[in-house]
């Protein structure tokens, strides 16, 4: 059974407008990592927002391990809060996920809000400072970083949550060489981990060597 | 370039989170959704085949006058149908959303009346014409606010010779009001996902969301000051 099953979406945002999601059908199986590819407003972005429940198909079925995820089921505040934990996404412009006033805190944001305790949410943050060589930065306050290095603390902020899936909506844009290089080896690793990883981009030959399957969206349906 | 992933980065988190401690950013969230709909209702009901935006300001501006001088209840009933009767043509779901605001006006007003009604009853009569111009004059507003885009309010303020200084203050506020209220809404969404478990600092989060937005807003007025000088903005403005 595929870890994620998407089965008939149909979504719009307005009734009247065509729907951006048509009859869209998709698994993904865990521990893999799935290259979304599309032009520019096909709905990558309405996809992954779907995937994380934030919004919700008029029609279709949209399961995580079997288990059905509905807007009832996401008004449960534990269950919304076990759902997003599995889920980690990264959104594309890391400006609106950064809100602490120390990069040391965005980062250990996740694990205080698990409730690990002081020594251990110091290593969890500890290491994922390291992860993505922000030690240096860890005092800083993330708005005044440039967008590469807010990107990373984006992602840092994510993985500190330990999440089964990621879900990246651009991870690469607007990244230097060496920040790409850095990411793309944390993705390899995360699936060695055994981690599914979902990832829209348009540098396709980048990513290559991590993919196991290139999703095209076109006209609202996953056409391969 | 070669990672090695701590350990516990390695294995399922067994995590179970308690119940709670969302309720004032899923509110936030709601009541920002709810000013965005608002917006995103005016910006889509302005009808094909309706008169310009100069012509209805005029009328209502007139009519406005009309009802404030007026001391016959006759005017009122008269303008009250004729507005109603307008409003009879909107869907049912737009009309409620239209008449709250008149309705609230009216309530408040009535309220605020009660005791000199109390004390003085016969000038009952004048306190209930008083009321029924406060709710038509808002439900006229309101149905100006809800048939007219924005920048075409700003192009009929224009060619009423208004100073190009306050129309281009109105129109990057309400512009602002859309950049500013999306991006908060994309801020407490982040923060809603990764608020996985209960924080005894959730309200440095919630500040911090809102410095963000006001680092995030000094920023764009700067760069968007930038750019116009670069373009050759004299203080001329001229909306679309």
């Amino acid at each position: 059974m595929a870890m994620i099953e998407l089965e008939n979406i149909i979504f719009s945002y307005n009734p009247e407008e065509p729907p951006v999601l048509k009859d869209l059908s998709l698994d993904v199986e865990k521990g893999t990592c799935q290259m979304l590819l599309g032009d520019n407003g096909c709905g990558k972005t309405t996809l992954f927002r779907l995937l994380n429940g934030l919004l919700f198909a008029q029609s279709g079925a949209y399961r995580l391990d079997g288990q059905e995820i509905t807007r009832r089921g996401l008004d449960d505040n534990r269950q919304s809060k076990r759902f997003h934990q599995r889920m980690g996404y990264l959104f594309q412009n890391p400006d609106v996920m950064l809100f602490n006033a120390r990069v040391y805190d965005e980062v250990a944001f996740g694990p205080r809000q698990m409730g690990f305790a002081d020594a251990e949410i110091e290593r969890r943050t500890e290491d994922c400072l390291g992860l993505f060589d922000l030690t240096e930065l860890r005092d800083k306050a993330p708005y005044h970083l440039s967008t590469g290095q807010k990107k990373r603390v984006a992602l840092a902020a994510v993985a500190a949550l330990n999440p089964e899936i990621l879900v990246l909506d651009e991870p690469f844009a607007g990244l230097d060489g060496t920040t790409v290089d850095r990411v793309l080896a944390f993705l390899t690793e995360w699936k060695k981990a055994g981690k599914t990883i979902l990832l829209s981009t348009h540098e396709r030959e980048m990513t290559a060597s991590l993919t196991d399957r290139v999703l095209v969206l076109s006209e609202g349906r996953i056409t391969s | 370039m070669p990672l090695k992933l701590p350990d516990w980065m390695w294995e399922q988190e067994a995590y179970e989170p308690v119940g709670g401690g969302n309720r004032f950013i899923l509110q936030t969230l709601k009541s920002l959704g709810g000013v965005m709909a608002r917006i995103r209702f005016q910006e889509g009901h302005e009808k094909k085949h309706c008169l310009p935006a100069l012509v209805k300001l005029l009328l209502l501006l007139a009519l406005l006058i009309l009802l404030s001088v007026s001391r016959q209840p006759f005017v009122l009933l008269a303008l009250t149908a004729a507005v109603l009767l307008y409003l009879a043509t909107w869907p049912g779901k737009d009309i409620v959303s239209i008449l709250k605001a008149p309705v609230f006006a009216g309530a408040l007003a009535f309220i605020l009346f009660i005791p000199a009604m109390l004390l003085k009853p016969s000038g009952i009569g004048n306190q209930i014409l008083v009321t029924g111009k406060i709710v038509l004059s808002v439900l006229m507003v309101n149905l100006y606010h809800h048939t007219t885009q924005w920048n075409h309010v700003t192009q009929a303020l224009r060619r009423l010779h208004l100073p190009g200084i306050l129309i281009f203050t109105f129109d990057m506020t309400l512009k602002y009001i859309v950049l500013l209220g999306r991006l908060m809404e994309q801020l407490l969404t982040a923060l809603r996902l990764r608020s996985v478990g209960r924080s005894d600092r959730k309200y440095d989060s919630v500040g911090g969301v809102m410095g963000v937005t006001f680092l995030i807003s000094t920023e764009l007025s700067r760069e968007m000051a930038d750019a116009m000088r670069c373009r050759g903005f004299t203080d001329d403005y001229r909306g679309l």
